[in-house]
Order: C-alpha cells, then structure tokens, then sequence
C-alpha cells in the first residue's frame, strides 16, 4: 500500500484512505488500482468500520493514471493485457458501488481522469474550492466511457450534462460542479470532513 | 464511442455496463489516437487526433 494511506479512527469509526503520491498528483499506479479495490472489498465487511473518506494529499485528489507508469506501460501491450487491466479498474469502481459502507470523497485540487470516476463512485462528494473534475478521456484518444463514467454521470447530473462533460473531457470548475449537483456545498478545505463525518 | 456508451448504459446494470467499457476502452486503447495523445503530452503540444 505504497501509494496510499489508510486510517482508520476507532472513536468515529471513520476510515480515511488518503491517495499518497502528492509530487505525481496521487497519480495511479497499476498496484494502486489493484490495492484500492482491494480495500473497498474488505471495508465491505470490516468490523468497525460505519463510514470511508477517500482524499488527497498535497495538492490533487487524484490526476488519473499514472502518464508512464499506466499510459505508457500501456501502449504495445496486446488486446488481452489492456482487457485485464481496463476490468481492473472497473473492478475497483465495483468494489466501490458494493461496497456498504457510505463513502465520501473529499476533493481537492485537480480531479482527472480515473480519479474523477472514482470521485463519481462516491456516494457523497465533498469539494474544496480548488477542486476541478475533469472526465478527460477523450482527451487522450479514448472513449469518455471509462470505468463506469458513461453509467455513474448521467445518473448524478442528468443525460445532457453527462453527454456534455464525457464528450468534451473539459474540466468542471468547483462552482459548477456543486451548481449541477455533482458535489455537495463549497468548503474552504477538505480536512475538515473527517469532523463532519464522526457522526456518520 | 462516448454517445453509443451513453445510450447503452442508459438501460444496462451497473456491472454490465463495466464488462462494456472495459472491452471498448481496451480496444481503443490499441488505436493510434492514444499513442498520440501520450506522444503529444511528453512534447507539451495539443495531440493530432485521426
């Protein structure tokens, strides 16, 4: 679990896994995909355990795939080699949705690629004011539909906004995104959600 | 491929839809457009897609 922290507060029962890799923007590794799925599926079941916030550290919550360690390990790898990884990503947006402890992400800075999916797997989004989410898959020569985004978005702001925010890739600036419904009220600073939720 | 997706999805399951995208995605990401994209980032310019 090199690239991400987890906690877990035995007085709130609040599980706090903070993406660790804050001079890469909490890029995702291969391992990283595989670790996070793995955690959601024990958390499923872990007892003590009654909330998850997923954060950032530094200055993103997550910039998506690593750009060489993902991108470019990806490229002339055969059919077979990107379907296994392309079903490990979704498996963790799965495990995410399984899950049935409510999770909460606490968004900060740049919000791209699969970390906007897994932001969109959330069950509540909670944005500082630097937060940008930006689906940009089409903007590497992929589909927009990527881990669940084509399923998880048009059911969290509606068919036209998803169509809009998928095809364009661009990025939703925080003031958007809480006025769509993407995310929850503005807050200054995402630290302070572990507070909130103790009551969760 | 993002619209068809969409459309899709609009009546498919969650996890359905995920066993979809993985074998779309990972058939795209043969394409030479995601080469490209990955070219054009390393030398900082907007990436010529076909």
């Amino acid at each position: 679990m090199s690239s991400f922290l987890y906690e877990l507060n035995a007085n709130t029962s609040v599980a706090t896994i903070t993406l660790n890799r804050p001079e890469r923007l909490n890029a995702l590794m291969f391992e990283t995909y595989k670790d996070l799925r793995d955690t959601f599926v024990r958390l499923d079941t872990e007892p003590g355990v009654r909330a998850i916030v997923i954060t950032g550290a530094g200055r993103a919550f997550c910039s998506g795939g690593d750009v060489e360690d993902i991108i470019g390990a990806l490229l002339g790898r055969d059919l077979e080699a990107l379907h296994d990884f392309t079903r490990l990503t979704c498996d963790l947006i799965l495990a995410m949705r399984r899950c049935r402890q409510p999770i909460v992400g606490a968004l900060n800075g740049t919000v791209a690629g699969a970390g906007a999916v897994i932001a969109a797997a959330c069950d509540i989004r909670i944005a500082a004011e630097s937060a940008k989410i930006a689906f940009l898959f089409t903007k590497v020569g992929l589909s927009g539909a990527d881990m669940g985004a084509a399923w998880l978005l048009p059911r969290l702001v509606g068919a036209g906004l998803a169509a809009e925010i998928l095809l364009t890739g661009d990025f939703v600036e925080a003031k958007r995104a809480y006025e769509i419904g993407l995310k929850r009220a503005p807050s200054p600073s995402s630290w302070r959600v572990g507070r909130r939720w103790r009551s969760a | 491929m993002t619209k068809q997706a969409l459309e899709a999805e609009a009546s498919l399951d969650l996890e359905t839809a995920l066993a979809y995208e993985a074998e779309v995605q990972a058939r795209l990401m043969q394409d030479s457009n995601f080469r490209e994209a990955h070219i054009a980032f390393r030398a900082k310019r907007e990436p010529k897609f076909t």
